[in-house]
């Protein structure tokens, strides 16, 4: 006889029973599937994480990541504006960056005047940054503060076609709203990027505007395949992306309409944007792939050329 | 679990394929009635989709968290068909019902002697395994790990056991199911 069972809690004692029902099972009708699946998903439309939250706009993302910023920026001392942060940059090198990415965006809606430019993210603003050398950090902070100020009012005041309208800036060509998410995720992006310059906890975006992020990334896929020279025509993806913020998207992976999965990937949803933000490195990024690792390989090499940096 | 928060239906599809079978014979065995048991599933995997974040790995597997949810909701549901009927022999079924919720105080200590002699009855080396797996919340590599044997032997005396417990105990436990 084995000795008393103790504790025997009423959890250990249901999973035996259920584990032993399982010897006893019996299969539901057919039909029960589809009738099981479709109740489901009327009761919850897929697609959409748990805990998002209602939607909000591209101008309320951006304006919610620039607020964060402004409030980061007014924390940091004399000494911290000069911590070096990006390529050859200290912090407030790296707002001037922002500036010039902002003042190049007036330029392309109508907001400021006609300014050089080149396809050159880093390249075409190179010269408002390092003109932040010499001025005190809290001019530098006004100017992007007042600039991103007017792009926010701006953006408001636009009916709906006219906010639809295509924005070039630098080599994307993509309706104004999409703007202002590519926007919001670079300024995120280099929101960390100062918090880790300056030794403080990086910060996760609010669930409603990672969404818009974590939509924006995924879609972003395609074009870093065809930046690293490996297009995938007439193949697609179901991209997985977990915690508040995320979701599930059949993405096809080249132009056209997504078929059936070739290849499941499953990741953490801040982790991912910041993956492919070129801020993680692929072996930090716990991901999940099945299917074509060919592929999944493919995708997440692809993934972080699409960053601004 | 993660994929159903993340949106990811077809990860319902393939816990419906994985589990349905499960729930669907106990619904039928409590409710006795096949239009019953299809409501249950259907409820248990709906509220799994909506609400997934009520499922705590912590507390336990996903196979019992769904197997308690069935069982609720199979009660539930026999309970409300006794009230819409009202006929005498539903009310008998009724009170049955009501006697053998799904676990409480009473009912697990009656279940202690069973398991404990049912689990008496095992060989040593199958008594210990189950022990660590069921009682210790050990997994099968652990199990394997703490007798010091490969996992594949450990996997097969819980899968021995398990026959055995479940020859000896499933009648009881589908009584008061």
């Amino acid at each position: 006889m084995t000795a008393p069972l103790q504790p025997l809690e009423e959890q250990a004692l249901e999973e035996l029973r259920y584990a032993l029902a399982q010897s006893h099972t019996q299969r539901p009708p057919v039909a029960l599937r589809q009738r099981v699946l479709q109740a489901a998903i009327t009761a919850r439309p897929p697609g959409v994480a748990t805990g998002t939250g209602p939607p909000i706009t591209p101008i309320e993302a951006y304006l919610r990541t620039v607020s964060s910023l402004d409030a980061l920026l007014s924390q940091l001392t004399d000494d911290e504006w000069h911590r070096p942060v990006l390529r050859d940059l200290d912090i407030q090198g790296l707002i001037g960056h922002l500036i010039g990415v902002e003042v190049q965006l007036h330029a392309a809606i109508g907001l400021g005047p006609p300014v050089a430019t080149s396809p050159d993210h880093v390249a075409s603003t190179q010269a408002e940054a390092l003109a932040q050398a010499g001025r005190l950090p809290r001019q530098t902070h006004a100017q992007w503060a007042g600039l991103v100020g007017q792009t926010v009012e701006y953006a408001a005041t636009l009916g709906p076609d006219e906010a639809m309208r295509a924005v070039t800036l630098h080599t994307f060509t993509i309706p104004l709203p999409r703007m202002l998410v590519v926007r919001a995720f670079e300024t995120w992006t280099h929101e960390e990027d100062i918090r880790r310059a300056t030794d403080r906890p990086l910060s996760s975006p609010d669930p409603a505007r990672l969404r818009l992020m974590t939509e924006l990334a995924v879609s972003a896929l395609p074009r870093g395949l065809a930046t690293i020279g490996r297009r995938q025509p007439g193949r697609s993806a179901r991209i997985i992306l977990t915690g508040p913020g995320g979701g599930t998207w059949q993405v096809a992976l080249d132009r056209g309409q997504a078929g059936p999965a070739d290849v499941r990937i499953v990741a953490d949803a801040v982790s991912f944007c910041r993956f492919v933000a070129n801020r993680l490195p692929q072996v930090e990024l716990a991901v999940s792939a099945t299917g074509d690792s060919t592929l999944a390989a493919d995708i997440l090499a692809g993934a972080p050329t699409v960053a601004l940096d | 679990m993660a994929r159903l928060a993340a949106g990811d239906d077809e990860a319902v599809e393939e816990l419906f394929d994985r589990y349905a079978p499960l729930l669907y014979g106990l619904a039928r065995r409590i409710t006795g009635a096949r239009q019953l048991a299809e409501e249950v599933v259907q409820e248990v995997f709906t509220t799994l989709w909506t609400h997934p974040d009520r499922f705590d790995p912590s507390r336990g597997t996903l196979r019992a968290y769904l197997g308690v949810q069935a069982h609720r909701r199979s009660v539930d549901a026999v309970r409300r068909e006794v009230r819409r009927t009202a006929h005498e022999d539903r009310l008998l079924a009724l009170s049955s019902a009501e006697r053998e919720p799904a676990p409480d105080a009473t009912e697990a200590v009656g279940l202690v002697d069973l398991v404990q002699q049912a689990i008496g009855r095992l060989p040593a080396a199958q008594r210990r395994a189950v022990e660590l797996a069921y009682f210790e919340g050990c997994t099968q590599s652990e199990v394997a790990s703490v007798l010091g044997i490969p996992e594949g032997t450990a996997k097969s005396r819980l899968r021995l056991a398990q026959a055995k417990l479940s020859e000896w105990l499933a009648p009881q436990f589908l009584e008061m199911a």
